[in-house]
């Protein structure tokens, strides 16, 4: 048992810290699949279900916000807790990113402590 | 400006790569070694555009990206791939330009960054990039690494 947990960005480094200190953080994990934009995220959401899925805004092919709006926008994702994991730091962005319905936003270096909290945050009842 | 702004840089990226990579910079000491490129360098850089526009870059050797992306990785630098070591540069210059450009400004401005870009030069096509340019030199776990801005 554990979470099945989404990471969305372009970068492999980022993708991979995120992915690592989740495990440091002692969060009980089934599966953590990775895709590099919001196209490739939606794809892989249509065959898998995850309990959460952490998401860099800045992406090619389908960036963030776009992703999460389709997100939203579909019966089967609404309910999954999206985190921006991001570089931008302002406050608009964030107000926009929440408009657009993610339930938090992080900002980059994160620490293990930030991830836990989240997790636990979000997926108690998971 | 370019003064408090190559000032604000050394000092923000010395706190990212010790809260990221795990890695310690400091700047040359005065009458000490001086700094030299590496030969080949990798120049990165990321642009911006917004409540304020420019852009911002290392220099940095592909030795302390392989170290860098090996902290990062959790493995050693040997294991490293060029793809891996640059990827894990873009990414420290991409978290080192969130704090640089939010560190004075008012979290209420929105910039936009571009994706980074990086290009790997002779010692002496690095050192013609950044002529002319604000710029700073830094240490790290005795790599040399350069910082400059072009805004």
């Amino acid at each position: 048992m554990g979470y099945k947990i989404l990471i969305v960005d372009d970068s492999l480094t980022a993708r991979t810290f995120i992915a690592r200190t989740l495990q440091m953080a002692g969060i009980p994990l089934n599966q953590i699949y990775q895709a590099r934009n919001g196209r490739e995220a939606l794809d892989l959401l249509e065959r898998e279900w995850v309990d959460l899925v952490f998401a860099d805004i800045n992406m090619p092919v389908m960036n963030g916000t776009e992703m999460v709006r389709c997100m939203r926008a579909a019966d089967l994702l609404k309910s999954i807790p999206v985190i921006i994991v991001s570089t931008d730091r302002s406050a608009r962005r964030m107000a926009e990113m929440k408009e657009a319905g993610v339930q938090a936003y992080l900002t980059k270096p994160i620490t293990p402590e930030d991830l836990k909290t989240i997790v636990e945050r979000f997926l108690k009842s998971a | 400006m370019s003064a408090d702004n190559i000032s604000t840089l050394v000092n923000v990226t010395i706190e990212v790569l010790e809260g990221y990579a795990f890695m310690l910079g400091d700047s040359p000491k005065t009458g000490g070694t001086p700094v030299v490129l590496a030969d080949p360098s990798w120049v990165v850089t990321i642009s911006f555009a917004g409540s304020r526009a420019g852009s911002i870059g290392m220099v940095v050797s592909p030795a302390l990206a392989r170290q860098a992306a090996a902290n990062l990785y959790a493995g050693g630098p040997a294991e490293i791939s060029d793809d891996q070591a640059q990827d894990a540069v873009k990414e420290l210059l991409n978290i080192v330009c969130g704090h640089y450009l939010h560190k004075d400004e008012a979290n209420e401005a929105v910039i936009d960054f571009a994706a980074p870009a990086l290009q790997s030069v002779t010692r002496e096509g690095a050192v013609r990039y950044v002529n002319g340019k604000p710029q700073a030199a830094l240490v790290v776990e005795g790599h040399p690494l350069l910082l400059f801005i072009e805004d």
